[in-house]
């Protein structure tokens, strides 16, 4: 295995170097020819020439500018003609534009609507304060299906753990709503009494539970869903102190949500997790 | 004198690109051609050395009024040749107006009497 000798290759004579190498060859053969010794000559060519680096620099300038401007032209042109060209072939053959067309507004369409779903669902986090300190606690079964707590099982956490802050607990059921128009079906939120401070809700009208709401038999209470409130009350503000018969028994209501303060799942009314609904279902 | 000499040299120089444009008026040649032809037509224009000769092709080139290309010399050499251009023939006839006129002026003023010449001086 031998080294490639790797000298470098002698400088490319440039252009100008040509043109400038010319005339001075030029003047030594006719000093010469006149009978001049030729290292006189040369010496009397570079005389005559002046300045030869100054002129070779100034020459190479001007050369540069000139390509400068023109190589930004011929880009301009460039993507003009590219431009013209490609809407000369689509206008030449629409069925492949149309598809082409299609194709991208499908993928764009189907990408942005991806990510709306991925923003919302996986990128954004939850819209209350400190959304990441936020947990989620399961019973996890021994075949390792999760499961919600039981409420005893609540109670025992809410004693004994020490890594929350605090631990609040709701649980959902739909229930019937008769006394106010026609009957509907609701989905209610049963509350502990720390989750609207825990998740920041805020009353836009009337006073919500108190303390005693969630005492065993504590009152039968109930607070709306703005939403909710909007649909099927018309936003009425002399909803407060209605009574309407939550699932064959009567409930107070005693609040309107502001329209950020709910559940994660959009839910239409809550009550007191021992008040106006029985614990088990 | 050394003011005295770039001061010309200062003037010959705004002549040398007209120079240069009558020069190729009479068809194509290299800045050898060129440089004798001023030397021998006009002493002193390339009196700076017959290196400024090109800075002013390659000025006169990028302005458009001269095109360029490599050729073979009489010699049998690689040279390249300048060609007047349209642009560069309006120039030269533009040019050599105005140098017409300005000399004239300047004769006419020579050929006048001076001020003091008629014998009424105060």
């Amino acid at each position: 295995m031998t080294r490639l000798d790797r000298r470098p290759d002698p400088p490319i004579r440039s252009d100008v170097e040509r043109e400038l190498g010319f005339h001075l060859e030029m003047r030594v053969r006719e000093l010469v020819a006149q009978g001049v010794p030729p290292d006189e000559a040369r010496r009397r060519a570079m005389q005559q020439f002046g300045d030869y680096e100054g002129s070779e620099r100034e020459c190479a300038d001007i050369d540069a500018r000139v390509e400068r401007r023109a190589s930004r032209r011929s880009f301009a042109r460039e993507l003009w003609q590219d431009v013209a060209y490609a809407v000369r072939v689509l206008r030449r053959s629409p069925g492949f534009t149309l598809v082409a067309v299609l194709t991208l507004a499908l993928g764009i369409g189907a990408n942005s609507a991806i990510f709306s779903v991925v923003n919302g669902v996986l990128l954004e986090s939850l819209p209350y304060r400190d959304a990441g300190h936020l947990y989620r606690v399961r019973t996890v079964y021994p075949d390792g299906t999760p499961y919600s707590l039981s409420a005893p099982d609540f109670m025992s956490v809410r004693e004994g753990a020490r890594v929350f802050d605090r631990v609040e607990a709701y649980s959902i059921a739909a229930l019937t709503m008769t006394g106010s128009g026609e009957p509907r079906e609701l989905q209610v939120g049963r509350i502990s009494d720390g989750l609207p401070a825990l998740l920041g809700w805020q009353l836009a009208i009337g006073q919500g539970f108190n303390l005693g709401h969630f005492a065993p038999g504590g009152g039968d209470v109930l607070i709306l869903d703005h939403g909710f409130w909007q649909r099927a009350f018309g936003a009425a503000p002399d909803v407060l102190g209605r009574t309407v018969t939550i699932a064959g028994r009567p409930a107070v209501i005693a609040g309107v949500l502001q329209p950020g303060s709910r559940l994660p799942p959009a839910l239409d009314a809550y009550a007191p997790r021992d008040g106006v609904v029985s614990f088990s279902p | 004198m050394g003011t005295a000499r770039s001061a010309n040299a200062d003037i010959l120089k705004g002549t040398l690109d007209v120079l240069i444009l009558k020069a190729l008026s009479g068809g194509p040649a290299h800045g050898y051609t060129i440089a004798t032809w001023i030397a021998s037509a006009s002493g002193d224009a390339l009196a700076l050395g017959e290196g400024t000769l090109y800075p002013a092709l390659h000025r006169l080139e990028a302005r458009g009024w001269v095109r360029s290309r490599w050729g073979t010399s009489a010699n049998n050499r690689q040279a390249k040749f300048y060609t007047l251009t349209r642009k560069g023939e309006a120039q030269l006839t533009l040019e050599t107006r105005r140098w017409q006129r300005s000399a004239a002026a300047l004769f006419s003023a020579l050929a006048a009497p001076a001020p003091g010449a008629s014998g009424t001086d105060r």
